[in-house]
Order: structure tokens, then C-alpha cells, then sequence
């Protein structure tokens, strides 16, 4: 059994192996490459498929629909229960009102939709203006922080920086997570990348970083 | 905030980005509209630009992935070390393209319906068997081969 079929006997029967010896098996740089690429054909054909935006929006908007409808039914009582009936109606309109309610910036979405359709991992501007923080350390290299809590990852990016963090909120400090900080980033594209998980939010005030 | 604007300009990017990710059409659906969600419940006053709805969902996904032990990702196809997705940059859009050219104009007939079928329409091996009136060590066979020929090409071009 070469390498290629080796590969194909692990995608196709996995369980035939324990993890450990699945481990020992593709720690093999070839047999490693060889899986990647078949994990990669995969994405290169499923980039294919079509997708009808119009059926998927009407997917969504139910969902949010149906997500505030269930959010009222759950109170508990009787009184509660009439209450959520008449309440229900009202968030489904406002729920519909929210998403139609336009952008003042329409000119500038606009151009994102002149691009081309394309799966990519390159990042844009950011959206927001900060105070611009001017240098960058390229030489450091990127830090990984694997179940760390968001108070330890903001300790290294004080250091890193130069700026102080300030949290507003205790348990957002205690938030676990995985993160690769990158040094060679500027504080504002640093500060842009954490922003993208639930529940943080971090604006720059100066040389202070502030966590709501 | 306009979400249905920022829906139908971004989704289908998003979604191909999730999908090239989780090789999982319901997750990567799920995913994305989490993203969408969250900003209906965000703070945030200002309107959220490509590159952040992107990451967000590519958090999302990786996260995901983190989950898994290497039985799930090898089910699902996910690289081992979730490492990998930053070190090789991956998804990118030039390899993507320069596989599926491959597939589409390098590899034998029976080659390129195995992959399509295996991964377009994401038929099990043995109902591609069936589909292809073959037997099962002929489908893997084929590809094997397509493999070959992928790897072959993309190092041939650098």
C-alpha cells in the first residue's frame, strides 16, 4: 500500500485506526501532503456550488422571526403567557422594521458588491477610525494563546503596544479562547481581529483599551 | 444597520468561505447565520466591512474545528492541526482555482466524475460505485489517480 492509498484508507475507514496511530501515520510529511491536498480538492469542487442568496436571506429572517417569537413564549404563568401573545406580534414587526432600516453609507457597500465572488482569506480596512498607532514589531514572532482567558491575551497586547486595558466587565476578562496574536499587526488591526468574537467589544481611547 | 443589504452583498462569499472550511453544508449555513445574528444583537454602531464579516465567520469555523478530535476532522476533512489553516493561508483563491482547473481539464473522464461526485454532490464512495456501474476498488483507484495528477500539475507550476 503506497502513500495515495494509504490515504484513501484512512479517509474512507478512520475508525480502522486509533487516533494515535492515525497521528503516527500522518506526522509522514508526504502522507501528511497527500491528505491536505485531498482536503483541499475538496474545497476546490465544493467552491462550486451554487448558492441562491434569495432563499438563504428568507431562511435567516424566519429564524430571527421564530428566535424572538420562542424568546417570549418561555415566560413562565399564565398573565405572562397573554402578555407574549400580544408582545410576539409586536417583535415580529420589529424585527422586520430592524432589518430594513436603511445604511447611511450605501455608496461604499455598494462597491463591495462590484468584486468578484471569491473564497479568500485576505483581509480588508478596517471600517472604524482609530488614533493611528505607528509602530509594528515584523520581528517578533506571532503568539499563540490556547485556552487562554481574554485578560491574559490583553496583558500581551499592553505589553506589545504599549497601552493599558481597561476592563468594564469582569466576565468578558474571563472569556477562554484560542488566539494567534500577531505582533507584525498594527493595534487597530489587532484590536479589529478580537472584535470579531461573540461578546467582545474593544474600543481604543488613546492609549487605553477599553473592554465593554 | 441595513442586514439584509449586508446579507445579500456578503453571504455567498462567506458561505463558499465556511463551506471551503467545514465541508459541511449545514454547518457552514449555520455558521454564517450566526455571524448575521450577532450583529443583529451587536452594540456595535458602525457598519461592518467585508474583511471583518469574513474573519468573524472564519473564527466561527475554526472554532469549530477546534472541537473536533482527529476522527471528526478526518471525517469531515479538516486539516489536523488547525495551525495549518493560518500557516498555509488557506482557503486561498488561486489554489482553489488552480485545483479545479486541474480537475476539470487534466484528469481522465472517470477520474473527474469520481471527484465531482464525491465532492459536488457528496455521494459516499459506494454509491459512486453504484452511479459509475464499477466496483469500489476501481472508484478508488480513480482517485488515487486524480491525486496523482493534481499533485504532479501543482508542483509542475510551482
Amino acid at each position: 500500500m503506497d502513500k495515495y492509498d494509504l490515504v484513501i484508507d484512512i479517509v474512507t475507514n478512520p475508525d480502522k485506526y486509533t487516533a494515535r496511530r492515525l497521528r503516527e501515520l500522518l506526522s509522514d510529511p508526504e502522507t501528511h501532503q497527500i491528505y491536505n491536498l485531498l482536503c483541499k480538492t475538496q474545497s476546490a469542487v465544493e467552491a462550486q456550488k451554487k448558492i441562491d442568496t434569495d432563499v438563504e436571506w428568507r431562511t435567516f429572517s424566519t429564524s430571527v422571526s421564530k428566535s424572538a417569537q420562542r424568546r417570549y413564549h418561555r415566560l413562565s404563568g399564565r398573565a405572562a403567557s397573554i402578555t407574549a401573545l400580544l408582545v410576539t406580534s409586536l417583535v415580529v414587526v420589529a424585527v422586520s422594521v430592524a432589518v430594513k432600516v436603511s445604511i447611511a453609507d450605501r455608496d461604499a457597500e455598494k462597491e463591495n458588491l462590484q468584486q468578484p465572488a471569491a473564497v479568500t482569506n485576505n483581509t480588508a480596512a478596517a471600517d472604524i477610525t482609530y488614533a493611528p498607532v505607528d509602530t509594528v514589531d515584523a520581528t517578533k514572532p506571532a503568539v499563540l494563546f490556547d485556552d487562554a482567558t481574554l485578560y491574559d491575551i490583553m496583558k500581551s497586547v499592553d505589553e506589545i503596544y504599549g497601552v493599558t486595558t481597561r476592563f468594564d466587565d469582569r466576565e468578558t476578562a474571563r472569556i477562554r479562547m484560542y488566539y494567534r496574536l500577531d505582533p507584525a499587526l498594527t493595534l487597530e488591526e489587532t484590536v479589529e481581529r478580537l472584535n470579531t468574537f461573540d461578546q467582545i467589544n474593544i474600543r481604543i481611547a488613546g492609549k487605553t483599551l477599553i473592554v465593554d | 444597520m441595513d442586514i439584509e443589504y449586508l446579507f445579500r452583498a456578503h453571504y455567498a462569499q462567506m458561505r463558499r468561505l465556511a463551506v471551503a472550511l467545514l465541508h459541511d453544508d449545514d454547518a457552514a449555513r449555520d455558521a454564517v447565520h450566526d455571524v448575521f445574528a450577532s450583529l443583529l444583537d451587536s452594540r456595535r454602531p458602525e457598519t461592518p466591512q467585508a474583511g471583518y464579516l469574513m474573519r468573524a465567520v472564519r473564527n466561527r469555523c475554526l472554532n469549530e474545528i477546534r472541537e473536533k478530535d482527529i476522527h471528526g476532522r478526518i471525517a469531515k476533512g479538516n486539516f489536523l492541526n488547525t495551525d495549518e489553516y493560518d500557516d498555509e493561508e488557506w482557503p486561498d483563491e488561486a489554489t482553489i482555482a488552480a485545483i479545479y482547473s486541474i480537475v476539470r481539464e487534466r484528469l481522465p473522464e472517470q477520474c473527474r466524475r469520481v471527484v465531482e461526485l464525491r465532492f459536488y454532490t457528496g455521494m459516499d464512495y459506494a454509491d459512486i460505485a453504484r452511479e459509475m456501474s464499477t466496483s469500489l476498488r476501481t472508484v478508488f483507484r480513480n482517485l488515487r489517480q486524480a491525486l496523482i495528477i493534481i499533485r504532479n500539475t501543482l508542483g509542475e507550476n510551482g
